[in-house]
C-alpha cells in the first residue's frame, strides 16, 4: 500500500491543507502603504489611510484633519504644501461590487488661517487612471504630480486645470524636482528625465540599469543630479545633458534620494548600510559604511553634523529603529526602537526629529530630541485617544 | 502560522511566478498561463481520481440505494455490501480533496498577484523579502501588468473576465460531473432521482459556482480572473479526457464480461464433460461397492448442476477412490 493511500497520510494532508487555509483566511490584510509626511517650520502635515492631517509641533495638537465625506478614499503620498495651498492624490476608491475599476482623485485644498482647511478643487477621477503614490512639487501655481498611470502632469494648483502631460516609461512614484525651468523626473521605468516645465517636453532622457523610486537630488554647483536606483548603485549624472559620470556602490536596492550637505552625499540600501560619498567624485568618506539593522526605505536626514537614519528592524521582530549616526564619521550616537517599522522619511522640526511610524500601535507620530534621542512626544490620531 | 503559510504558499508560488516571468523574456501574462498549467497538472491525479470516483459513484447509485433501502436496520451487513460492490462512502469525502488543496493557491494567487506587480511601495518592499536569492528582480522590474485592454492588478472595466469566468466554470462543472441519466420515461425512477439530495445539490451546484465565481470576478484582479479562466479551460479538456477514458474502460468492461459469459458456458460444458467421464470411469472400475456408484451418482449430479467446486470434488473423488482401492 503506497503512503498516499493510508487513512493515516490522507487524513494528515487534510489537516495540513485545512490548517493552510484557515490561516491564508486569518491573514490580516496588509497596509497598502505607509504614511507619507512633510513639514514646514511650524507644522507636520501626514496622509495615512483615510484622511490628511495637520499637526501643530509647538502647542502639541492636531490642527485640523481632511477627509472627503462621501468617497473616503486612502491617503499615503506626502501632501504637497506650498503658500497656504495642498496638492495631493488618493490611492483610489473602488466603485463597488458591481462597477469594476476604481476611481483616482487629485485634491487642491486650502489652508485658511493656519486653522482650518477646505477642498478647492478635485479633479474628478480624471486625470488618472492609478495611485498617486509619490509627492506632488508647487513652483508658483502649476503643481507637477507624479502617477503611476505611468506619467508626469502639470495642473494649475488653483483650479487642477492640466496644463500638460508626460507620458513616462513605467509609474512614477518618485516627486519631481523644478530647477529654473527644468523638471527632473525619475521612474520606475529605468529612466531619468529632464522635462521643460512649461511644455513637458523631453529635454534628455537617460536609462539606466534598475528601476527609481527615489526622488532625485539636485547640486547645481556641480551641474549634477544624484538617483538612487534599484541597481544597488547611485548615479550622478550631468544636469545639463543627463550623461553619467559617476556610480556609487551599495551592497542593496536604494529605496530613497539621498542626502546632500556640504560636499558631501550620504544614501542608504535595502541591506541596512548607510554611506557617506564625496558629492564631486563619490568616493567614499566613511571608513566603511555604517550598518542599522532591518532594510532603509527612508531617506537619510542630515542637521548639525549628524545623520539620522529610519529603518524597518528586523523584519521578525516588526520593530522600527531611529538612529543618529555622527556625519563625519558615520559612528552611532544614539538608537531608538519604535513598536512598528519606519518606512516614512523623518522630518526635523524646531529641536525635534519626527517619526511616522509604518503602523499604528500606540502612536502614529513620536518626536525624538535631536540631541539625546529621548521621546519628547507622541501622538495618536484615533479619535477619542489623547496623544501621549 | 502565517509563517508557515508565506513559506510553503506564498514564497515558492511568487518566486515560480517571478522565474517564469525572467525565463519567458519578462512576459508575465505568459508565465501566468504556464504557472496555471503546472498547477492544474500537480493536481490532476487528485482531480481525475475525484472525478472517477464521482462517475463510478452515480454509475452505482441504483445498487447502492437497492442496498440501502434492503439493510436500512443493519448497518453492518450494508457495510459488507456496499464493500461487496467495490463502494466506500469515505471515498464521497475524500472526494473533495482536490477542491480543498486548491483553496490554498487560489487565497496565495490573490496575495502573489498584488506582490508581484509591486503596485503599491508596500507591496514592492515585500516582494523584496520574499525573493529567492537566485532570482534577479533588478532585471525583472517593474513587471508589465498591462495585457490587452487589462491591467492585471485591477479588475476588468469591460465585465468580458466575468462572463468568461462564468462561462468557463459552467462547462467544467458540466464536463466534470455524471451527467443525469436519462430514465426512459420511467415516472416512478424519476420520482426518485428528483428527491436524491446528492443529484439535486451537484445539479444545483452546476449553476451556483459558476454565478458565484462570476460575481466573484467583477472585483477579482484581471490577473486572477485569467487564472480562472485557464484553470476552467484545463479542467475542461480532463472532464472531457476522463469522460473518453472511462467510456472506453466501459466498453473494455462489457466486451471482457460478454466474452466471460461466452467462456464460462463454454468451460461448465468441458467440465460437465469431464465430470462424466471421469464418474463412468469411476462406475465402470468400482462398479462392485455402493459408495463408488454413490460417488459416480453425485459427481454426474455435480457436473450436471454447479461446476463451480470441481476441484474440491475432484478432491473428495481421488480420495474415496483411494478408499476404495483399500
Amino acid at each position: 500500500m503506497s503512503l498516499a493511500k493510508r487513512p493515516i497520510f490522507r487524513l494528515l494532508f487534510l489537516i495540513v491543507l485545512v490548517s493552510l487555509v484557515v490561516t491564508a483566511c486569518g491573514t490580516s490584510a496588509p497596509n497598502e502603504s505607509w504614511p507619507g509626511m512633510t513639514a514646514d517650520d511650524q507644522f507636520i502635515y501626514v496622509a495615512y489611510g483615510p484622511a490628511i492631517l495637520s499637526y501643530d509641533v509647538a502647542n502639541q495638537q492636531e490642527v485640523w484633519r481632511y477627509s472627503p465625506a462621501e468617497t473616503n478614499p486612502p491617503f499615503f503620498a506626502p501632501p504637497s504644501v506650498q503658500d497656504g495651498r495642498i496638492v495631493i492624490g488618493d490611492y483610489g476608491v473602488s466603485g463597488g461590487f458591481l462597477s469594476p475599476g476604481s476611481t483616482y482623485t487629485l485634491y487642491g485644498l486650502e489652508i485658511v488661517d493656519n486653522r482650518t482647511v477646505s477642498e478647492m478643487w478635485t479633479d474628478g477621477g480624471e486625470l488618472s487612471t492609478d495611485r498617486y503614490v509619490g509627492e506632488a512639487t508647487q513652483v508658483d501655481d502649476v503643481a507637477y504630480v507624479p502617477t503611476s498611470d505611468f506619467a508626469v502632469l502639470a495642473v494649475d494648483a488653483n483650479t487642477g486645470q492640466l496644463i500638460w502631460r508626460f507620458e513616462a516609461i513605467g509609474a512614477v512614484w518618485s516627486k519631481p524636482i523644478y530647477y529654473e525651468g527644468t523638471l527632473y523626473v525619475t521612474s520606475l521605468g529605468k529612466s531619468v528625465y529632464a522635462l521643460n516645465a512649461e511644455t513637458g517636453d523631453v529635454l534628455w532622457e537617460t536609462p539606466l540599469v534598475g528601476a527609481m523610486s527615489a526622488a532625485p537630488v539636485l547640486n547645481p554647483d556641480a551641474q549634477l543630479l544624484y538617483a538612487g536606483n534599484y541597481d544597488n548603485k547611485l548615479h550622478a549624472l550631468d544636469m545639463a545633458t543627463g550623461e553619467e559620470k559617476w556610480v556609487a556602490e551599495a551592497a542593496n536596492w536604494i529605496w530613497n534620494a539621498p542626502a546632500l550637505d556640504d560636499g558631501r552625499l550620504y544614501y542608504a540600501d535595502n541591506d541596512g548600510f548607510v554611506y557617506a560619498v564625496d558629492a564631486l567624485d563619490g568616493s567614499p568618506i566613511w571608513e566603511k559604511p555604517a550598518q542599522v539593522a532591518g532594510p532603509i526605505q527612508a531617506s537619510p536626514v542630515y542637521a548639525d553634523g549628524r545623520l539620522y537614519v529610519a529603518s524597518t528592524g528586523d523584519p521578525k521582530e516588526g520593530k522600527g529603529l531611529l538612529v543618529a549616526l555622527d556625519a563625519a564619521t558615520g559612528l552611532q550616537q544614539w538608537q531608538q526602537t519604535t513598536d512598528s517599522p519606519l518606512f516614512t522619511t523623518p522630518v526635523i522640526v524646531d529641536d525635534v526629529i519626527v517619526v511616522a511610524l509604518g503602523q499604528i500601535v500606540n502612536d502614529l507620530l513620536i518626536a525624538y530630541d535631536l540631541e539625546t534621542g529621548n521621546q519628547q512626544w507622541g501622538y495618536n490620531p484615533t479619535p477619542g485617544e489623547e496623544g501621549n | 502560522m502565517s509563517e508557515i503559510w508565506n513559506l510553503f504558499i506564498i514564497n515558492p508560488m511568487t518566486n515560480a511566478l517571478l522565474w517564469l516571468t525572467g525565463t519567458l523574456g519578462g512576459n508575465f501574462i505568459l508565465a501566468l498561463i504556464i504557472f496555471t498549467i503546472i498547477t492544474r497538472v500537480i493536481m490532476l491525479p487528485l482531480n481525475l481520481r475525484q472525478q472517477r470516483s464521482m462517475m463510478k459513484t452515480q454509475e452505482m447509485q441504483p445498487q447502492i440505494k437497492a442496498i440501502q433501502t434492503k439493510y436500512k436496520d443493519n448497518p453492518q451487513k450494508m457495510q459488507e455490501e456496499f464493500a461487496k460492490i467495490g463502494y466506500n462512502p469515505a471515498d464521497t469525502l475524500t472526494g473533495c480533496l482536490p477542491m480543498v488543496a486548491t483553496m490554498p493557491i487560489l487565497f496565495g494567487l490573490f496575495q502573489v498577484l498584488r506582490l508581484v506587480l509591486g503596485t503599491t511601495p508596500q507591496a514592492l518592499f515585500e516582494l523584496t523579502q520574499r525573493v529567492y536569492p537566485w532570482i534577479d528582480l533588478t532585471q525583472l522590474l517593474p513587471i508589465d501588468s498591462t495585457f490587452l485592454w487589462l491591467n492585471l492588478g485591477q479588475p476588468d472595466p469591460l465585465y468580458i473576465l466575468p462572463v468568461l469566468v462564468f462561462a468557463t466554470m459552467f462547462l467544467q462543472t458540466k464536463m466534470t460531473t455524471p451527467g443525469k441519466k436519462k430514465n426512459d420515461g420511467n415516472k416512478k425512477h424519476k420520482g426518485k432521482d428528483e428527491t436524491d439530495p446528492s443529484a439535486a445539490m451537484s445539479q444545483s451546484m452546476q449553476y451556483t459556482m459558476p454565478i458565484m465565481f462570476g460575481f466573484f470576478s467583477l472585483s477579482f484582479a484581471s490577473g486572477l480572473s485569467i487564472y480562472f479562466i485557464l484553470s476552467n479551460l484545463v479542467g475542461i479538456g480532463q472532464g472531457w479526457y476522463t469522460r473518453r477514458v472511462m467510456a472506453k474502460e466501459k466498453e473494455v468492461q462489457a466486451q471482457s464480461k460478454k466474452l466471460q459469459k461466452m467462456g464460462m458456458s463454454a468451460s461448465s460444458d468441458e467440465a460437465a464433460a469431464m465430470d462424466g467421464k471421469e464418474a463412468t470411469a469411476v462406475s465402470e472400475t468400482k462398479s462392485e461397492t455402493k459408495v463408488a456408484a454413490k460417488d459416480s451418482d453425485s459427481a454426474a449430479s455435480d457436473s450436471n448442476g454447479s461446476a463451480q467446486k470441481p476441484p474440491k470434488k475432484k478432491k473428495k473423488q481421488s480420495k474415496r477412490k483411494r478408499k476404495s482401492k483399500r
